[in-house]
């Protein structure tokens, strides 16, 4: 599915969070927000995720305005920062929840439930955590029950908030080149919010580098590295005393 | 810590061997300091509310254990018992509800007065229960605003069952959603969005991961509840009428017993109400050690 943001600005009361943003994002490609903490990548994915409501702008998915959908019936997955997993829930029933609360016209048999969960336990490494309950798990473990609960119901579009800024750097890398692995072989439509440029440049096919609430650089990783603008440049020359007024072409 | 260990002798030993050193000597300080604070702590909850609860219980069975029976068994008392189970019965499940819809228009949809609500919710905590009663006979008296409404239609509230009901209602009202709103809001929005983005809609979101993250400090705010519902006496005693064995509830029976010098009764009656305290305590503390969620069977997905 693709997505379309048009002209998206969000004030809260009159601070002014998000400022005239548009993008989009083919089907089946990963596109990372990318920028500092506050400059409001978040809530672009939460204004996606219809978490929270626009001031003026549009969200539309495969041409059709979703911006009036309440959130349930958007049918687009988020993963949570903190992953925002059910405690009182075994992974299992996490794993199920998004179709155990569908209306009972809609709701697969039990029996097409359990097969689902077992399949996503599996396909997520998961396999003998599913009695588990969440507190029992790794942080990496629950970073995987929390896409596998947002894969369940087979969303259209799959919004990831810093997914992997609460783990250790080893764990980070290993799960990022999964979460890669899985994006490409599922073709999903994926938008990853992160502050990590590495991240960025390793995962995406296109990146929306963000500052103050206003797109800064829109490209390919390749691109924006040939010509960086400042924010980023200051990353790359991180450890340098001094960073050159005039950045060459060739860099 | 290193010094003593290359004089090889362990810290216990070096504090008793360097007495006069100052590091010693504030240890020692905080030592009795530590000690004189705990022993306090318990020298007061010992004089002040072990003793009493046993003076209770010694007195009630002063003239032996059949004289316990037989002022507790009778017909006035029953009706006293009664009469308090009912409030209890009934007060506790309007007061839960009150509270999660409280909870919910505060956080969950940020209404706009809510705050108001939240500070109103604790009048009931800071007033005079005999105040609180007043108001009710204010208000739905035989010359009040809703008394006089409510006789046309033939009903009369004061000096009668539904008033202690009422008044109960008011004092109690603060204790569930006290306990539930801080967790609630220290739990934060996003369990909910969570289930929001994965389809689930406003009751399912509330049945399914709202109450189930409340339910220890629910359980805790209900029994709190009912233990002060079960012995609230001011507000009762000005709207009940004291009626005997019709519209006294437990504490009421107590001071009228008390009033009639007939102590052993009263202090009998009173064991009741203290063996109900004690017992909720020890269910609240049961819920409080935190319990591991316990797993429910009959889920589709356990088979997995």
């Amino acid at each position: 599915m693709s997505l379309a943001i048009q002209n998206i600005t969000k004030h809260y009361g009159h601070h002014l969070v998000i400022e005239n943003v548009s993008f989009h994002v083919k089907e089946g490609e990963l596109l990372t927000l990318l920028g500092p903490s506050g400059c409001g990548k978040s809530t672009i994915l939460r204004i996606i995720a219809g978490l929270e409501a626009a001031t003026c702008g549009h969200v539309s998915l495969n041409g059709e305005d979703i911006s009036e959908t309440p959130p349930p019936k958007r049918e687009v997955g988020f993963v949570f920062q903190n992953y925002a997993l059910f405690r009182n829930m075994t992974v299992a029933d996490n794993i199920a929840f998004g179709l155990t609360v569908r209306p009972r016209k809609l709701r697969p048999s039990r029996d097409q439930i359990a097969a689902t969960v077992a399949e996503l336990l599996d396909y997520m490494h998961l396999g003998e955590y599913g009695h588990r309950f969440p507190e029992q798990l790794s942080g990496g473990q629950k970073q995987r029950v929390a896409v596998a609960r947002a894969l369940a119901v087979k969303p259209k579009l799959l919004l990831m908030d810093e997914p992997f800024s609460a783990l250790d750097s080893e764990v980070r890398r290993d799960l990022r080149r999964r979460l890669k692995s899985i994006q490409t072989e599922l073709g999903i439509t994926c938008v990853l919010v992160t502050h990590d440029h590495d991240e960025a440049w390793e995962l995406s096919e296109r990146v929306v580098v963000m500052k103050a609430g206003r797109i800064e650089r829109e490209g390919k990783p390749s691109e924006i590295l040939k010509r960086p603008v400042a924010s980023i440049a200051n990353h790359l020359f991180t450890g340098l005393t001094a960073v050159p007024q005039r950045l060459t072409p060739q860099l | 810590m290193k010094f003593d260990a290359s004089l090889g002798v362990t810290p216990e030993i070096g504090a008793q061997v360097f007495v006069g050193s100052p590091r010693i000597a504030i240890k020692r300080s905080t030592l009795w300091f530590r000690r004189s604070l705990i022993g306090l702590s318990f020298a007061v909850v010992g004089v002040a509310l072990v003793m009493p609860i046993i003076a209770i219980f010694g007195a009630a069975l002063n003239h032996g254990f059949g004289t316990y029976l037989s002022s507790i068994l009778n017909a006035e008392t029953w009706g006293a018992l009664k009469l308090t189970l009912l409030t209890v019965a009934l007060v506790l499940p309007l007061n839960t509800l009150f509270a999660l819809s409280l909870a919910w228009a505060i956080n969950k949809t940020r209404v706009k007065g809510s705050t108001w609500l939240l500070i109103l919710t604790d009048l009931p905590l800071t007033i005079s229960p005999v105040v609180s009663g007043l108001m009710i006979i204010l208000l739905y008296g035989q010359r009040g605003w809703l008394g006089t409404q409510l006789h046309a239609l033939g009903f009369d509230v004061v000096y009668s069952v539904p008033a202690v009901i009422l008044g109960t209602l008011f004092v109690t009202v603060p204790y569930v959603a006290k306990q539930i709103l801080p967790q609630i809001e220290a739990q934060g929005t996003q369990l909910e969005e969570a289930a929001a983005t994965l389809g689930a809609g406003g009751w399912q979101i509330f049945k399914r991961v709202t109450l189930p993250s409340i339910r220890l400090s629910l359980v805790q705010g209900v029994i709190l509840a009912a233990a002060r519902a079960a012995g609230e006496f001011g507000a009762v005693s000005m709207v009940s009428g004291h009626i005997r064995g019709l519209t006294t509830t437990l504490p009421q029976h107590v001071e009228i017993l008390y009033n009639e010098y007939r102590f052993t009764a009263a202090y009998s009656v009173a064991s009741i109400l203290t063996l109900f305290a004690v017992l909720s305590l020890a269910v609240k503390a049961f819920f409080a050690s935190g319990l591991e969620p316990a797993p429910r069977p009959n889920d589709p997905s356990r088979r997995a």
